[in-house]
């Protein structure tokens, strides 16, 4: 045969199929490669570094790293922000990762994408675009981004985007300013041909505990949305879940978030210092001792979420746990993790109740 | 998909691809869907970055690889018809000029 669609040697594939074994390869990074930003979203949990330039990894700092993630076995890299298109070199990092044979996708608010930029993602070879979107009107979304003209700078890039065939998901922090407008924002969604992805926790920013308290979905708003999108497991989920898939996620063992500055997290808001690019080679980072701490957490180490009854509706964040600086550390639940299962698990037992209510029948029956 | 080797085929736009290792991987993303190409899929998947007939993609493989021309229209042929069942090329069917069909 000439030519085939399957190899054993090629290098991207062969990582697949030790992550798919079990090993723990750093196959996706989530890279935030600036602070700097064009809009002033009042949520943003990365607002106490907003445009500080300083310090911020060079285009040939970046680029050695990226040479380094292919060796290590990444397949993925996000790149973000910040908003990651304030970075003039943007472009020379993305054909820098393409020719290196690294996939790549980014999260953006959109602002920025004109059609000459469209048209260099696409020739770029992009995976993927995630647009922020606060609303459905530009009432609220510029409520949310302090900027006027944003809501239809990011309309206009998810048009561009798929104009060229770009996949693309909208996604979305739910707040108690948006909330209303969920259905509205889906409907956006499916007239643009994407997907919508709205998610329910909103993070503290960074050294700062309790600040998103003021502006996330209270109690009934949480449920509500819970029920819109279907979010309750079903009977066979329950069923089968495990402790492992509810409180052990994917943060250092298969993924991990590097900074402007060069420093590597398990997570963008699992912030904890694992190493720095500057003085550390990405290798020694990820198989170094602060990330193989955090690789020896099992759920024996967690007895306070793994003997909790919610915990069959929970997916644990210890991110979400360290930024709000709870527990004093990684061990403990995290409160806002708590409230959201307690939500899912309260509309799981309202549709058992309903389901019960209804008429009955069973095959066979006399 | 048509077994005309005048049909012609390019890359889906939908595919993003990379090249590691000297061998092409693809991706689709809305399938979340990894292949590689192995032999000569690697410059097969070059010369159809435009609309290219299957038949000219089979002479130009033969004038690059030692290969019969026969053996070369089967395994191309074949191999284009996997692609297409992956969803990797797009076929544009094969025009008609006056008196050629």
């Amino acid at each position: 045969m000439l030519a085939g669609t399957a190899t054993p040697n090629n290098f991207a594939l062969r990582m697949v199929r030790r992550r798919r074994t079990g090993e723990l390869i750093p196959g996706e990074i989530h890279f935030e490669i600036t602070n700097r930003c064009n809009l002033r979203c009042f949520h943003c949990y990365l607002e106490p570094y907003m445009n500080q330039a300083i310090d911020e990894l060079s285009t040939s700092e970046v680029t050695g790293i990226l040479d380094q993630l292919f060796e290590n076995g990444t397949f993925d890299v996000t790149f973000s922000g910040g908003e990651p298109l304030c970075r003039p070199d943007i472009f020379t990092i993305m054909d820098h990762a393409r020719e290196r044979g690294l996939f790549f996708g980014l999260k953006t608010n959109g602002t920025l994408i004109t059609e000459p930029v469209a048209d260099k993602l696409k020739k770029l070879g992009i995976t993927g675009v995630h647009v922020s979107l606060y609303g459905a009107t530009l009432m609220t979304h510029e409520r949310v981004t302090g900027i006027p003209g944003s809501y239809a700078r990011t309309v206009r890039a998810v048009k561009l985007l798929r104009e060229r065939n770009i996949q693309v998901a909208i996604k979305t922090s739910m707040m108690n300013c948006n909330i209303g407008e969920v259905k509205e924002m889906e409907n956006i969604a499916r007239q643009l041909g994407v997907a919508f992805s709205p998610d329910p926790l909103v993070f503290s920013k960074v050294g700062q505990p309790g600040s998103a308290t003021d502006i996330r979905l209270d109690d009934d708003q949480l449920k509500t949305l819970i029920i819109e999108r279907n979010w309750v497991p079903d009977d066979v989920d329950l069923l089968v879940s495990d402790l492992e898939r509810h409180l052990i996620c994917s943060a250092a063992r298969t993924k991990c978030a590097i900074s402007p500055q060069g420093e590597v997290f398990p997570c963008t808001t699992w912030r904890l210092p694992l190493g720095n690019l500057r003085s550390q080679s990405f290798k020694d980072i990820w198989y170094g001792e602060a990330a193989s701490r955090i690789r020896a957490i099992t759920v024996s180490d967690l007895p306070m979420c793994a003997g909790c009854e919610l915990v069959n509706y929970c997916a644990r964040c210890p991110g979400l746990v360290n930024i709000e600086k709870e527990n004093g550390g990684i061990s403990g639940p995290s409160s806002e993790n708590c409230r959201l299962a307690r939500a899912i698990k309260g509309v799981k037992e309202d549709e058992r109740k309903t389901a019960l209510r209804k008429p009955q029948y069973r095959v066979g029956a006399n | 998909m048509d077994s005309n080797n005048d049909m012609k085929i390019k890359r889906s736009d939908l595919a993003v691809w990379r090249v590691v290792d000297g061998e092409v991987v693809i991706l689709l993303p809305e399938e979340a869907a990894l292949h590689a190409l192995t032999g000569c899929g690697t410059r097969v998947w070059e010369l159809i970055e435009k609309e290219t007939a299957i038949s000219e993609i089979v002479e130009r493989i033969c004038a690059e690889y030692e290969v019969e021309p026969q053996q070369a229209n089967e395994d191309i042929t074949e191999f284009v018809h996997k692609l297409a069942e992956m969803k990797l090329v797009d076929t544009v069917p094969a025009v008609c000029v006056e008196g050629s069909c």
